[in-house]
C-alpha cells in the first residue's frame, strides 16, 4: 500500500493582478514519478517555488507526509525532505565539484560553528564521513572522476548531473527537478532518464518533475499533471493526457514553440 | 600618405599616452620626491625610474605586438617620439608660464629635474630626448631577447631595485647581526654602491644560469618523499619558521619591530574580516567598528587617566574586549542581515562613521573622552615583567597572529567555511538545500569582529592613548585593500597583502603621500586584470585517512577507477 | 525578494485540523506573528525605539519652546539650499544606477574635481576684476566650466574603472569603484596639496531677502534657483529628446534596448557624462554656499549624503533625486535642533553627520526601495 507523500491543495500564487497558480491541487505517493508539464508561462516553476518555500503562497496548503510545510522557510523545507535542481543550472560555481556534494548532506550535518574553530574529534568524524559519502554520490552518477574540479569547468551535461548528485546527498523523501533534460542531446536524454529511474529504484527517491520532452515525460512518468494559465487542465496516467482532447489544444497553440 | 597616418595613429596615440602619463607623474609630485631616493648611487634614481619607465615599456609593448622587426622599430620610433614631445612641450610650458598657484609641484625644479640639471634648457631637453630615445630602445631591445634573459634581467632589476628600497631593513639586520657598520660596504645614504649592484646583477644571472638543472632534480626527488616524510619536512619548514619570527624583533631593531607589530595587527583584521568579505562574500565597509569597540573598552577600563573605570588589567579586559566587539558585530549585523551586497556595503559605511562621530562627540565624552580621547592605558604586563617596547610587544601580537592563523585556517576547511561560502556562491540555493543563511551570515558577522576586536584592545595598550581619528573609514579601506590585493578568501594572500600594503609603505615612509593614490591604482587594476587578488584562495581538497573499506564506491576504489 | 520572515516560532507545524480556521488562528495568521523571527524583533525594536526617539525629542523641543517660528524659517531654508545640492549630486548615483546597478563610489570625488579645478578660475577672474563686472556671467562660466571638467573626469573614470568590468559581478564593479575614489582623492592631493581654497565672494550674494520674521540669504535663493534650473533641464533631457528616451529604455531593460537598436555604450558614456556635469555644477554652487573652501576631502561626505538621498527619494528615480535631496537637507538641519536637543544631548550640531548616516543606514534597512521607486527584484529560479 503506497502512503501519500506530497499533497498540494487549493494552492494560489497571486502577484499583483496576475495569479501565476491558480487553485492547484495534487498528490503524490511514495515512490512514484510525477511530471508536470505546460506551456511556457503556465505556472510550473512558479508552483516549485512555492513547494520549495521561495515564496509564500498567498492561499492553500502544502503537505509533505503528515508534516503541513506552507510558507515554511527554503531552509526547513529541505530539512523536512525535498531537494530540488533548477532550469537554468545553479551550482555554487566557484567550489569543486566535491564541495558542491558536501553542501548537499547540508540537511544531515550536526557540525556547528564551535565543532569547527576547535576542530573537534566530531567534526573531524564528520567531515571525513561527508567526504566519503560525497564520493560514493559522484560515483552513483559516475562524477566521481571530476571531484576535484571547479563546478563551472564541467561540460554542460556533467552540469546537470551534478546539480541531481547535489540534491541526492540530502537523501531526499522528495526529488524536485525542473527541467532536467532542457538543452540535451537524445543521447544524454536517455541517459537522464535511465539515472532517474535508477534514482527511484536504487534511492527510492519520489520525483517531481516539470518537463518539456514529450516522450520522455511519457516514457518516464506514472503521473502527469498539465497547467495552462495556473490552472490544472488535466490530469492522468500518461495514456489518459495522451487522449486528452483539452491537452491536445492547449498544446496544439504552443507546439510551435517545442 | 593617408595609409601611413593610419598605420602610424596607434603608436603615436601610445606615445601620447606614456606622455601623460610622465606629465601626471610629475604633476602629482611623485617624480620629484622619488627623485630624492637614490637607488643605485649616482647612476639610477627612483624618479628617473618613473620618468622613463613608460618609454621602456613603450618599446617593449610595440615590439612585442609589431608583425616584424622593422615595422616595430619604426612604430617605437613614432611612439617615442610622441610621448617626447608631449613631455617637452609640457616641460617648455611650465617653464614658461607659472602655474605653480594651481599645480604646486609644477615648479622650476621640476623643470630642473626632468631636464637633468642641465642650465640651458635646449641641452636639457636634447639630453632628455635622447635618454628617452635610449630607454625606448631599450625596450624594443627586451622585446627582441629570448624570454628567459629578458625574465633574467626583469628579476635583476627587480632584485637591485628591491634592494635599494628595503636598505634600511638590509642594513639593520647586517648591523645587528656583525659588529661595526657592515650596510656602509653595500649601501651609501641608502642607494645601492655600483659594485654592490653589479655584483647582485652578475649573481643573478650565474644564478639562473645554473638553477634550472638543479631545480628539476630536485622536483623530480620530492613527490617521491613518503607521505610521513613529507609530513617531517613540512613541519620542520614551520617551525624554522617560528624560529625565524621569535629573534626577528631582536634582529630588526626597535624601530621596525614597531612596523612589524604594525604589520601583525593589521593582519589580525584582514584574517578577521576575511571571514566576511572573503568566505562569506559579504562586503562589510566598517570593519574599523569592531577595531574601535577592542581599542575603547580596552582603553576606558584599564586606563589610569582622567577616564579611569576600575582600572583593570590587560589579559582580563582581553577576552571582555574580544567579546565586546563580538557583540558589537552581532548588533550591527542584525539590521542589515536581508540586504543586498551593495547597500549592505554602504550600510557597514554608514556604522562606521557613525561609531567615529559618537567617538568624537562631546555627548560620550564623559565616557570615553571624546576629541581628547584616553590617556595614560598601561602596557601589558604578566607579574612584575612589563611588554614595555616594540620588541616585547611584537610577541604579544605574534601570539595572537598565531593562533588567529590556525583558527582561521580550521574555518577555512571546515563545513561551516563552506556553508560561508555556499551563500557566497548563491544564496538563494544554500537557503534552498537547507543553510540558515541568516543565522550563517550573523555568525560570519559575530566571529569576523572578534578579531578586529582583539586588534584593537591590543592597538590601545601598544599605543597607550587613543584618539577617535584612529578609527577613520581609512582602517576600513586599508583592510578591504589587504583582502582584495591578497586575494579574497586566501589566508597566504593575507599573508602577503598584509606585508605589501603595510608592511612596504612603512619602510618607505617619504612616500606616504603616494600611498593611497597607488591604492586605487591597485584596486581597479586588480578588479580589472586579477580579481581572485594577487594569490588567489586554492580550492579546498579533501583527503579522508585511507582506510581500506571492501565495498564498492569507496574514495580509493572509484578514483582509482577513474585512473584507469 | 518578497518581505517574507524565515524562521518560524512554531517549528513543528501539524495537519490541517479545525484549529486551523478559528478566531485567533486566523488573526495570528493575518498579522504574520507565527512567521515573526529574531530578525524581525529586533527590526521592530529598532523601528520602535527610532520613532518614540524622534517624537519624544520634537515634542519636548516644542514644549520647552525652545525656538522662534523666525529660527525654524531659517534652519528650513538652509536645509533647503543645502538639499538642492545633495539633489544635484544625488541625480548622477541615479541616473548610472539606473542603468549598470553600480553605486558609483568615485561620484564625490567627481563632485570634488569639479570644484577644484574651478576655484583656481575662480579666484582668477576675481583678481582680474571681471567678477566684478560681470558677476552673473561669470559665475556662469564657472558652472559651465565645472561642468565639462566633471563631465570628463566621470566619462574618464567610467572608460578606465568600469567599462572593462561589463557583465561582472556587481561588487567586482565596487571594489573598481573605490579604487577610482581614492585614485581621483589623491591625484587632486597630489596636483593642488592639502590646501583648503575658497571662492571668492560674489557681489550680491552677501545680501539678505526679508520675508516678514523670516531672513533668507541671497545665495541660498540662488543656489536653490541655479539647482531646479538645472533638473529642470535634466527632466526635459531624459523625457523629451531621443538619448532621453534610450536612456530610459537601457534602464528599463538594457538587453530589450540592445535589440531595438540602441547603443548601449553611447548611453552609458552619456550617462556619466551628464551625471558628472550636474555634480560639477553642484561643486559650484557648493563652492558659493560654504565659505570653508575646498579641499581633496571634500567629496566624501556630500557624495554619501547624496547617495542617501537618492535611495530616499527612490534610486533610478529623478524626481525622486530632487525630493530625497531636498527631505534629507531638511532633516539634517532640523534633526539635531528638534531632535537631539529634546532629548538632551549636548553638542548637537556636532551629530549633524551622525543624523545623515543614520538616515542611510535606516533607509537602506526599512526602505531600500525609497519613496519614488519600486522595488528591484532579484530572480529567484
Amino acid at each position: 500500500m503506497s502512503e501519500s507523500l506530497l499533497s498540494v491543495s487549493g494552492l494560489t500564487m497571486q502577484f499583483g493582478g496576475l495569479r501565476a497558480v491558480d487553485n492547484v491541487d495534487f498528490h503524490q505517493e511514495t515512490g512514484t514519478i510525477v511530471s508536470i508539464i505546460g506551456p511556457n508561462g503556465a505556472g510550473k516553476t512558479t508552483l516549485f517555488n512555492c513547494i520549495s518555500g521561495f515564496y509564500e503562497p498567498t492561499e492553500g496548503e502544502i503537505h509533505l507526509g503528515e508534516r503541513r510545510i506552507t510558507g515554511l522557510p527554503p531552509n526547513e523545507i529541505a530539512r523536512a525532505g525535498i531537494a530540488r535542481t533548477y532550469q537554468n543550472i545553479r551550482l555554487f560555481r566557484n567550489m569543486t565539484v566535491l564541495e558542491n556534494v558536501m553542501l548537499g548532506q547540508e540537511r544531515l550535518l550536526r557540525t556547528t560553528w564551535l565543532g569547527s574553530i576547535f576542530g573537534t574529534r566530531a567534526a573531524r568524524r564528520e567531515t571525513d564521513e561527508v567526504v566519503e559519502r560525497s564520493h560514493a554520490i559522484l560515483a552513483f552518477v559516475d562524477l566521481d572522476a571530476s571531484a576535484d574540479r571547479q563546478a563551472d569547468e564541467l561540460p554542460y551535461g556533467d552540469q546537470r548531473r551534478l546539480e541531481i548528485a547535489r540534491a541526492l546527498a540530502s537523501e531526499p523523501r522528495l526529488m524536485m527537478l525542473d527541467e532536467p533534460t532542457a538543452g540535451m542531446n537524445p543521447r544524454e536524454t536517455a541517459d537522464t532518464e535511465r539515472l532517474l529511474q535508477r534514482l527511484r529504484d536504487e534511492r527510492n527517491v519520489s520525483l517531481l518533475l516539470i518537463e518539456h520532452d514529450m516522450r520522455f515525460v511519457m516514457g518516464i512518468s506514472e503521473h502527469i499533471m498539465v497547467l495552462n494559465y495556473g490552472r490544472t487542465i488535466a490530469s492522468g496516467t500518461p495514456q489518459e493526457i495522451r487522449a486528452n482532447p483539452e491537452v491536445i489544444e492547449a498544446y496544439l497553440g504552443s507546439s510551435a514553440q517545442d | 600618405m593617408q595609409r601611413l597616418l593610419k598605420q602610424l595613429a596607434k603608436p603615436l596615440s601610445q606615445g601620447a599616452v606614456a606622455g601623460v602619463l610622465c606629465i601626471y607623474i610629475a604633476l602629482t609630485g611623485m617624480m620629484e620626491a622619488f627623485g630624492e631616493r637614490e637607488i643605485v648611487m649616482g647612476v639610477l634614481d627612483l624618479g628617473k625610474l618613473v620618468l622613463f619607465g613608460p618609454f621602456v615599456g613603450l618599446g617593449l609593448l610595440l615590439q612585442q605586438q609589431a608583425p616584424n622587426r622593422r615595422v616595430g622599430w619604426i612604430r617605437v620610433l613614432v611612439a617615442c617620439l610622441a610621448g617626447m614631445v608631449a613631455t617637452g612641450l609640457f616641460i617648455l610650458f611650465i617653464d614658461a608660464v607659472s602655474i605653480r598657484h594651481m599645480f604646486t609641484h609644477a615648479s622650476p625644479a621640476l623643470v630642473a629635474y626632468m631636464t637633468m640639471g642641465q642650465d640651458v634648457l635646449a641641452a636639457g631637453l636634447g639630453l632628455f630626448a635622447v635618454t628617452a630615445l635610449g630607454a625606448g630602445a631599450v625596450g624594443s631591445g627586451l622585446a627582441l631577447m629570448p624570454a628567459y634573459l629578458r625574465n633574467t634581467i626583469f628579476i635583476a632589476a627587480l632584485i637591485v631595485v628591491g634592494m635599494a628600497l628595503l636598505s634600511e631593513l638590509i642594513s639593520q639586520v647586517l648591523r645587528q647581526i656583525l659588529n661595526g657598520r657592515p650596510d656602509r660596504l653595500l649601501f651609501s645614504q641608502g642607494a645601492l654602491r655600483p659594485a654592490v649592484a653589479a655584483i647582485a646583477v652578475a649573481s643573478v644571472f650565474a644564478w639562473r644560469g645554473l638553477v634550472p638543472r638543479i631545480r628539476l632534480r630536485m622536483q623530480d626527488r620530492l613527490p617521491q618523499l613518503e607521505p610521513e616524510r613529507q609530513r617531517q619536512v613540512s613541519l620542520a619548514v614551520r617551525g624554522a619558521g617560528v624560529l625565524v619570527l621569535l629573534v626577528l624583533p631582536w634582529l630588526v631593531g626597535s624601530y621596525l619591530s614597531e612596523v612589524l607589530a604594525n604589520v601583525g595587527l593589521y593582519l589580525l583584521m584582514a584574517l578577521g574580516l576575511n571571514i566576511a568579505v572573503g568566505l562569506a562574500g559579504l562586503f562589510d565597509l566598517g570593519y574599523v567598528t569592531n577595531f574601535a569597540v577592542g581599542a575603547y573598552l580596552m582603553g576606558v577600563l584599564t586606563n589610569s587617566g582622567p577616564q579611569a573605570t576600575g582600572e583593570f588589567n590587560f589579559w582580563l579586559i582581553l577576552p571582555v574586549s574580544i567579546l565586546a566587539a563580538m557583540f558589537t558585530g552581532l548588533l550591527l549585523a542584525l539590521p542589515v542581515i536581508r540586504m543586498r551586497g551593495d547597500y549592505l556595503a554602504i550600510a557597514t559605511m554608514g556604522f562606521g562613521e557613525i561609531i567615529r562621530l559618537l567617538a568624537l562627540s562631546d555627548w560620550l565624552a564623559p565616557l570615553i573622552g571624546g576629541s581628547q580621547g584616553v590617556l595614560f592605558i598601561p602596557k601589558p604586563n604578566i607579574g612584575a615583567f612589563t611588554f614595555q617596547t616594540p620588541q616585547h610587544l611584537f610577541y604579544i601580537i605574534l601570539a595572537a597572529s598565531l593562533v588567529m592563523l590556525v583558527v582561521i585556517n580550521r574555518l577555512d576547511l571546515s563545513l561551516t567555511g563552506r556553508r560561508w561560502m555556499a551563500i557566497r556562491d548563491d544564496e538563494t540555493v544554500a537557503n534552498a538545500i537547507g543553510i540558515d543563511t541568516t543565522w550563517i551570515k550573523t555568525l560570519a558577522f559575530t566571529l569576523s569582529a572578534a578579531s578586529g576586536g582583539l586588534a584593537g584592545a591590543i592597538f590601545a595598550s601598544k599605543l597607550g592613548t587613543i584618539f577617535p581619528h584612529s578609527f577613520s573609514l581609512l582602517i576600513s579601506m586599508n583592510v578591504l585593500c589587504i583582502i582584495i590585493v591578497g586575494g579574497m578568501g586566501s589566508i597566504r594572500g593575507m599573508v602577503l597583502g598584509t606585508l605589501m600594503l603595510i608592511g612596504v609603505p612603512e619602510l618607505l615612509r617619504e612616500f606616504s603621500e603616494f600611498r593611497f593614490l597607488l591604492y586605487g591604482i591597485l584596486l581597479m587594476a586588480v578588479a580589472i586584470y586579477r580579481p581572485g587578488g594577487l594569490m588567489p584562495a586554492r580550492a579546498r581538497h579533501y583527503r579522508t585517512e585511507p582506510a581500506p573499506q571492501p565495498a564498492g564506491g569507496t574514495p580509493a576504489a572509484s578514483s582509482s577507477a577513474a585512473s584507469g | 525578494m518578497p518581505d517574507r520572515t524565515r524562521c518560524p516560532i512554531d517549528g513543528k507545524p501539524g495537519p490541517v485540523t479545525a484549529a486551523d480556521s478559528s478566531l485567533a488562528a486566523t488573526l495570528v495568521r493575518r498579522l504574520a506573528l507565527d512567521r515573526m523571527s529574531w530578525v524581525d524583533v529586533v527590526l521592530l525594536l529598532i523601528r520602535i525605539g527610532f520613532i518614540s526617539a524622534v517624537i519624544i525629542g520634537s515634542t519636548r523641543t516644542f514644549m520647552e519652546g525652545r525656538f522662534s517660528a523666525a529660527q525654524w524659517g531659517t534652519l528650513i531654508s538652509a536645509g533647503v539650499a543645502q538639499g538642492s545640492i545633495y539633489s544635484l549630486i544625488a541625480l548622477g548615483y541615479t541616473l548610472v544606477y539606473g542603468i549598470l546597478r553600480l553605486i558609483n563610489f568615485a561620484h564625490g570625488d567627481v563632485f570634488m574635481f569639479g570644484a577644484f579645478c574651478t576655484v583656481f578660475l575662480a579666484i582668477w577672474t576675481s583678481q582680474q576684476g571681471i567678477l566684478e563686472r560681470a558677476p552673473a556671467i561669470t559665475v556662469l562660466s564657472w558652472i559651465l566650466f565645472a561642468a565639462l571638467v566633471s563631465m570628463s573626469v566621470a566619462v574618464l573614470v567610467e572608460r578606465v574603472a568600469y567599462k572593462p568590468l561589463r557583465n561582472k559581478p556587481r561588487l567586482v564593479m565596487l571594489i573598481s569603484a573605490i579604487g577610482a575614489s581614492f585614485f581621483l582623492q589623491y591625484t587632486a592631493r597630489g596636483f593642488f596639496s592639502t590646501a583648503f581654497r575658497s571662492y571668492p565672494t560674489v557681489p550680491g550674494l552677501d545680501g539678505r531677502l526679508e520675508l516678514g520674521q523670516i531672513t533668507v540669504p541671497h545665495v541660498q535663493i540662488t543656489v536653490f534657483t541655479v539647482a531646479l534650473a538645472l533638473m529642470a533641464g535634466l527632466y526635459i533631457l531624459v523625457e523629451k529628446t531621443r538619448i532621453g528616451r534610450a536612456m530610459r529604455a537601457v534602464s528599463e531593460n538594457m538587453e530589450t534596448a540592445r535589440l531595438m537598436g540602441v547603443n548601449i555604450e553611447r548611453v552609458i558614456m552619456f550617462t556619466f557624462g551628464i551625471g558628472g556635469a550636474l555634480a560639477g555644477a553642484a561643486g559650484v554652487i557648493n563652492g558659493l554656499y560654504k565659505p570653508q573652501g575646498v579641499s581633496f576631502i571634500m567629496g566624501f561626505f556630500p557624495g554619501v549624503k547624496a547617495f542617501t538621498a537618492a535611495v530616499l527619494g527612490g534610486i533610478g528615480s529623478v524626481p525622486g533625486a530632487l525630493i530625497g535631496g531636498l527631505l534629507l537637507g531638511i532633516f539634517e538641519a532640523l534633526g539635531p535642533n528638534l531632535v537631539l536637543t529634546g532629548l538632551g544631548i549636548p553638542g548637537s550640531n556636532q551629530l549633524k553627520d551622525v543624523i545623515a548616516f543614520l538616515m542611510l543606514v535606516l533607509i537602506l534597512i526599512f526602505r531600500p526601495q525609497g519613496i519614488m521607486g519600486e522595488v528591484i527584484e532579484e530572480e529567484k529560479a
